[in-house]
């Protein structure tokens, strides 16, 4: 309850604030959306089989930002980055549908 | 084709019945809540197939570039203007026919200036306004027909209300075709330089021929062929247009028979 | 997070299973049974402050990223769709002008026929009728020909991009084209000739505008229908014959486009209402001057009584 609190705080936070990203770092924003999205419903996931751990699910989602985005970066030096971008979301996506799926199951026995 | 083949090759499902029977089954209607709320969902997926279907082959306006909308909305208020008048215009006669007392002279009068106006469309009577003069010079036979008719149809985009090539009059059935090394129309040859005489808004028309990818730019890219563009502010298209009689079309009947005195 | 190495026979798709098997971090599991070892709850508490501080900043960095990315797109787009909006205001408001133009036209058209024939003026009204049909302002039915237009197939359903196709995009059906065949419909004797349901007339043209074919500055949506009035026996065969008929072989044979003839009797071509002049005026115009005094249709009065008086 009290992070989906944080949660919508955090929103609130962003959507008034409106902190200007600096350009460098935007074509990366995406990437770090999705991941931060895989590491959530990870959570929520681990959360309904009764397995959270809230150290691990820090260190996930920080692990997932920081390497989805290096891999992006790192595509876009060597010239695949469009590619390599794609690729990530595509496993990413994936996982997310397997985690609400999960989910689902879980809620809606459905 | 008896029953113990057609069914040699199916699996059995639950219940020993065959895959087609369970489709049979399953396809009769029962009235539940849960088959009705299926119902609509086929039914939204349907329409939603639909739409998209419709929206991929409805012209994308959306996929053109920014310079090309501002042309079609250019175009697009010309038109709309074009019809505010001539709706204004059709409104004042309307009117005043109707307002009876004058009706007869006024009725008269407009029916004449009707008459005046579709001579001039069907090519049967002469007209004078202002528009421009194009000669298209072409001593190495490289004009062709598609390109004449494009400029007829370039012409006729800027406002073209009466057209003439050379002594021809251009009408709605007006077509060009080869004949030898150069262009008939209608069947009568004609000679370079080409002289197109055309009334209607002279500086739209002017414009319309020197855009990029228009007439002009065509022409020059000829070998050997030139075009000169000039207005005037008051030219006369005389050549005049005999109308074959249409043996084939008739108009429409109307559904109200015309009142009688 | 090793894997054990097990021998599985598809172990090269370890990638692929891994992710649509395993899609939650082993992390969780590998913690949770480490503490029920150790004899602690499986799960931790969730309502610790590093994860409310992590909450927050998913929150953040989520509300950021949707104002951040969203804002290239609105610029551009916002211009556009208002431009599109416009656009299809503009062409609502032509259409209904166009209606109302053609009911005008229909009442004064019943108003002149009475007065008309109440002065006996029926040569007028018969050249009148006459023009009508030969301009194409009124609708008319006939034997004729359906023809149909449409992309080569492959066109039909690609999402090009304007700005990527390749100048020769042999296989879309382009205003060239339609010029083309109508100009040999009408060669071939075609007496009257619509695009959907666009009537052509001495003003009508056949243009481009970016993708779109356009007849009478109106747009048309695929698969283009060409619809002629003409002598059922010869206008199909004269078509087929002349330039017009082959430059359509050629561009079914060669670039895939679907065209397809049909011989209709009776089709129905409706007229183009809103059809007048602004610039031209007749050389000679056949408005008769009513002679001063007396009103068309009936004699001077009190000439009889005057006619000792000498006029001054």
């Amino acid at each position: 309850m009290i992070p989906a609190l944080g949660l919508l705080v955090g929103l609130a936070v962003g959507l008034f604030l409106h902190p200007a990203v600096p350009l460098p770092l935007q074509p990366y924003l995406p990437i770090a959306v999705i991941a931060a999205l895989d590491a959530v419903f990870g959570g929520v996931r681990a959360v309904l089989d009764g397995i959270f751990n809230d150290k691990v699910f820090v260190v996930s989602f920080l692990s997932n930002v920081v390497v989805a985005a290096f891999i992006v970066f790192l595509g876009d030096q060597l010239g695949v980055g469009s590619q390599l971008s794609t690729g990530v979301v595509v496993v990413l996506g994936i996982r997310i549908f397997s985690n609400v799926a999960s989910i689902r199951r879980h809620l809606f026995r459905a | 084709m008896s029953r113990s083949s057609a069914r040699t090759n199916t699996p059995q499902g639950a219940g020993g019945r065959s895959p087609w029977q369970r489709m049979m089954l399953m396809a009769r209607p029962r009235a539940t809540k849960a088959n009705a709320f299926a119902a609509l969902l086929a039914i939204l997926l349907g329409f939603a197939v639909a739409t998209q279907v419709r929206q991929n082959q409805v012209v994308g306006l959306e996929s053109l570039r920014q310079s090309e909308l501002v042309g079609i909305l250019d175009n697009a208020t010309l038109q709309s203007s074009r019809l505010d008048q001539n709706a204004r215009e059709l409104q004042t006669t309307r009117d005043e026919l109707i307002s009876g007392g004058t009706s007869d002279a006024a009725a008269l009068k407009s029916a004449q200036e009707r008459l005046d106006a579709l001579g001039v469309l069907a090519g049967t009577a002469r007209a004078h306004g202002p528009g421009i003069q194009m000669t298209i010079g072409d001593p190495s036979g490289k004009v062709t027909p598609p390109l004449l008719l494009d400029a007829i149809e370039e012409l006729r985009d800027a406002g073209a209300e009466a057209i003439q090539v050379g002594d021809v009059r251009v009408v709605a059935s007006s077509s060009f075709g080869q004949s030898g090394s150069g262009v008939e129309i209608d069947g009568i040859k004609l000679t370079q330089p080409y002289v197109i005489l055309a009334i209607g808004a002279a500086q739209t028309m002017s414009s319309a021929m020197e855009i990029p990818g228009g007439l002009s730019e065509n022409v020059r890219g000829l070998v050997d062929a030139s075009i000169t563009v000039t207005q005037r502010s008051d030219l006369t298209v005389g050549a005049l247009h005999a109308v074959r009689e249409p043996r084939y079309a008739r108009p429409v009947p109307s559904p109200a028979p015309a009142a009688t005195p | 997070m090793t894997a054990t190495h097990s021998h599985r026979p598809d172990g090269s798709m370890t990638l692929i299973t891994e992710m649509m098997e395993r899609p939650l971090d082993p992390g969780y599991a590998a913690a949770a049974e480490s503490r029920q070892r150790s004899g602690l709850p499986a799960a931790t508490s969730h309502q610790g402050p590093m994860l409310v501080a992590i909450a927050v900043l998913i929150g953040a960095v989520l509300a950021t990223s949707a104002l951040a990315l969203r804002a290239p797109t609105t610029s551009a787009r916002q211009i556009k769709s208002a431009l599109v909006g416009r656009i299809e205001a503009s062409r609502a408001h032509a259409d209904s002008q166009t209606r109302l133009i053609a009911g005008l036209r229909d009442e004064i058209n019943k108003a002149q026929a009475t007065a008309l024939s109440q002065q006996s003026q029926s040569g007028l009204a018969a050249d009148l009728s006459r023009l009508e049909l030969v301009t194409g302002t009124v609708p008319v039915t006939g034997p004729g020909l359906v023809l149909t237009l449409d992309d080569a197939p492959a066109q039909a359903n690609a999402n090009v991009d304007p700005r990527l196709a390749t100048a020769f995009d042999g296989g879309k059906v382009i205003a060239r084209d339609l010029q083309i065949i109508v100009n040999g419909l009408w060669q071939a004797g075609a007496e009257a000739i619509s695009v959907n349901g666009h009537r052509l007339t001495e003003r009508a043209a056949i243009r481009f505008a970016g993708e779109a074919i356009l007849v009478n500055y109106r747009p048309l949506v695929r698969p283009y229908v060409i619809t002629a009035i003409g002598d059922p026996g010869s206008l199909s065969v004269d078509f087929a014959e002349n330039d017009g008929g082959s430059y359509l072989q050629s561009l079914k044979s060669n670039n895939g486009i679907r065209g397809d003839i049909q011989a209709r009797d009776p089709v129905v071509i409706p007229g183009e209402p809103a059809l007048a002049l602004r610039e031209a005026k007749p050389v000679q115009s056949s408005v008769t001057k009513p002679v001063p005094g007396t009103t068309p249709g009936r004699a001077p009065a009190n000439t009889a009584a005057q006619s000792t008086e000498a006029s001054p």
